[in-house]
């Protein structure tokens, strides 16, 4: 199958070669049709004066003007450089004129006269009509004929090397306005395809120039027809892709936050049974049952931040935002609401940090990865955060993971020790804030002084 | 301390009312926001917990009713909704503060406490007359720095009319406070308790006021 890069290479490359072709082919015929039909002119010449100079001779004959001496003079050569100059003809004749030769013979084949002309004077082989003739120096193009009444031959020539002069010029005038056509030509169907292709090309630079979650339709311009239909289908696509979107971006959120009752409802009477209850059992078993509640809280929390990520994104501009109060916070936070009296954090930083960032994102970025960290890390040991211009790193000693496991991790709803309470959401959620400000996520085990799990966020240089 | 607890979902009213009850709050139940308006503009409460989705008026339109009809009782909001843009509208409508569901009931009574010491106390949480401190935190009555013993519903009395300090209270307003509508009790019930309590304490902390009420210079 024909391949085709680029629509505006491929039409602008096809119609200048066909043009080219079709030129070339125009120009080849139109030389040789131009040139035939000057020879076929220059031969009727040669016929017409052969048959005026008979015409002459016979009258001259018939009047018996034995005397006749016909007195065809011409200028000689430097004469002649010095009448006509570099010009072709003045009111004293043409300076071609000795390039066509006149040659009467009686019928015993005496020369009767001629022209002052390098034709020649032989009578040998006298042949009627056109003929070429070439004396090794020099070609001539003849008509010969002979008169019926007295039978004297009249002789007119050509030089073929004039003929094939002005037949060549004459021809080439004929092609030069196409040769000076070419370039225009070219340059004006360039122009004409580019203005043709110039709505295909708005509308591949508005798709190309948008984001990968911009789904606003493109912009009602005039398009011609064959295009109107195309931008009309895409608005459609984007309508309804868009519409899905947000269905399931509001059934996600609608979802978690009805949720949200029923676990209010579930939590409390879980406490108040903890708080009449004498029973070690119940209160052990109720424990459990508010573990798992909770756990269902921060899935569902977890799932409304997902639900809301594109919408945020759209709301909210980067802005220079410092990292490292905010790290602080969250630790903090953190710490107050987990059991982490046996983990603590040590950040390494420069500065502040500030990055060109969307605060509220990279608040859930934070918060998902130390949250993590201290999930997973193994007791009485310290996580390591490191903060730079352009990477977060977070370090902690936990139990190596698989290739398997990295590479699950941050799907959805996978967690990487399945014994700990957690929703699976948390770095499928990082994942999705790096991908949508060109941010590379990557996870790996780290063999130092002691085995655990590094987590790093890098910013790439056009993240801006 | 009386609460008004305005919730659609019967479940959830009933368990935080089991909660605070048992932190000896005296809770009220509605489950629509006219109600809401009209128990508030008629009797007398401590604090407002106040859901937002509810049918009819929504919790945002009863608290700005309350703030119009300049009732300054203190309002919780209780809500699912976790937008910073409806903590914000429900702030400025004139809510002292806002907890989202689902949350933990030892916070609930946490920011309850808070509120009241905002509106009433010192901040410290603990009220004091001479030589008598109420720590409602620590659910204690001291005098001359020994803890007296007091049941909960001696607790309540003592703690309103300490709470509108200088202000009579009828025996009426301080039965709604303490008691609340859903309790069947004896007409004396508050002279009972404020007998009990003089005996304790001594008989200058309450004073009666003849044919008003009772109350704490």
């Amino acid at each position: 199958m024909f391949h085709i890069a680029s629509i505006k290479r491929f039409l602008l490359v096809a119609v200048i070669s066909l043009i080219t072709v079709a030129w070339l082919f125009s120009v080849i015929f139109n030389f040789y049709a131009s040139r035939e039909q000057v020879e076929e002119l220059f031969d009727a010449e040669l016929a017409q004066m052969s048959r005026i100079l008979q015409s002459v001779m016979n009258n001259h004959i018939r009047s018996n003007s034995a005397n006749f001496s016909p007195s065809l003079n011409y200028l000689d050569k430097e004469l002649l450089l010095e009448t006509f100059g570099h010009q072709e003809f003045t009111e004293r004749g043409h300076k071609y004129e000795k390039k066509l030769a006149f040659q009467v013979w009686d019928m015993n084949g005496n020369l009767f006269f001629a022209n002052n002309s390098e034709l020649s004077e032989q009578f040998d082989n006298m042949q009627l009509g056109f003929e070429d003739v070439s004396d090794g120096r020099m070609s001539w193009r003849t008509f010969t004929l002979q008169d019926p009444d007295f039978g004297f031959w009249v002789k007119v020539a050509q030089r073929e090397d004039v003929r094939t002069e002005l037949t060549g010029q004459i021809a080439l005038n004929t092609m030069l306005p196409n040769l000076l056509m070419i370039p225009v030509l070219i340059v004006l169907i360039a122009w004409l395809i580019r203005k043709g292709l110039h709505p295909l090309g708005q509308i591949s630079n508005a798709l190309n120039r948008r984001g990968y979650q911009n789904l606003d339709e493109i912009k009602a311009e005039v398009y011609p027809v064959e295009l109107g239909y195309l931008v009309g289908a895409l608005n459609d696509l984007f309508k309804r892709v868009s519409e899905a979107s947000e269905r399931e971006r509001r059934f996600t959120a609608d979802a978690a936050h009805e949720l949200r009752t029923p676990l209010s409802i579930s939590k409390v009477h879980l406490q108040n049974i903890l708080q009449v209850s004498d029973s070690v059992q119940v209160k052990e078993f109720v424990y459990k049952a508010l573990m798992g509640i909770d756990r269902l809280i921060h899935m569902v929390q977890q799932l409304l931040i997902l639900s809301r990520l594109d919408a945020r994104q759209e709301q909210e501009a980067p802005r220079k935002v410092a990292l490292l109060p905010i790290a602080r916070d969250i630790i903090t936070e953190l710490e107050a609401h987990q059991n982490t009296e046996n983990k603590s954090v040590v950040i390494h930083h420069q500065d502040e940090c500030i990055w060109m960032a969307r605060e509220t994102q990279m608040r859930i970025l934070l918060r998902n990865l130390l949250d993590n960290a201290f999930r997973y890390a193994h007791d009485q040991t310290q996580i390591e955060l490191e903060l730079s211009e352009n990477r977060i790193v977070i370090f902690n000693i936990c139990d190596p993971m698989t290739e398997e496991q990295l590479a699950m991790s941050l799907e959805r709803f996978k967690r990487g020790n399945s014994t700990q309470q957690g929703s699976g959401l948390g770095l499928s959620i990082c994942l999705q804030i790096c991908k949508q400000n060109n941010y590379t996520l990557s996870l790996k085990n780290r063999h130092n002084q002691a085995t655990g799990l590094e987590v790093s966020v890098s910013r790439n240089p056009i993240s801006e | 301390m009386r609460i008004l607890l305005v919730e659609d979902d019967e479940l959830l009213a009933d368990g935080i009312k089991t909660s605070l009850t048992l932190a000896n709050f005296n809770v009220d139940v509605v489950h629509k926001g006219e109600h809401a308006v009209h128990a508030l503009a008629c009797e007398k409460f401590d604090l407002c917990i106040l859901d937002i989705g509810l049918p009819g008026i929504s919790g945002f339109e009863v608290v700005q009713k309350l703030r119009q009809a300049q009732n300054t009782i203190p309002v919780l909001m209780l809500t699912a909704r976790d937008q910073i843009e409806d903590k914000v509208k429900g702030l400025d409508q004139g809510a002292d503060d806002y907890l989202l569901k689902p949350f933990d009931v030892e916070e609930l009574k946490a920011r309850i406490r808070a509120l009241v010491r905002r509106t009433h106390g010192d901040g410290s949480g603990k009220l004091e007359c001479g030589d008598v401190i109420v720590d409602a935190q620590a659910f204690s009555v001291m005098k001359d720095g020994q803890e007296i013993k007091v049941s909960p519903k001696e607790f309540s009395v003592l703690h309103e009319l300490l709470l509108h300090r200088g202000r009579v209270l009828s025996k009426d307003q301080l039965t709604e406070l303490v008691y609340g509508w859903s309790e069947d009790l004896d007409s004396n019930a508050i002279e009972v308790h404020v007998h009990h309590l003089r005996k304790k304490l001594g008989n200058d902390l309450i004073q009666t006021i003849r044919g008003v009420g009772y109350k704490v210079a």
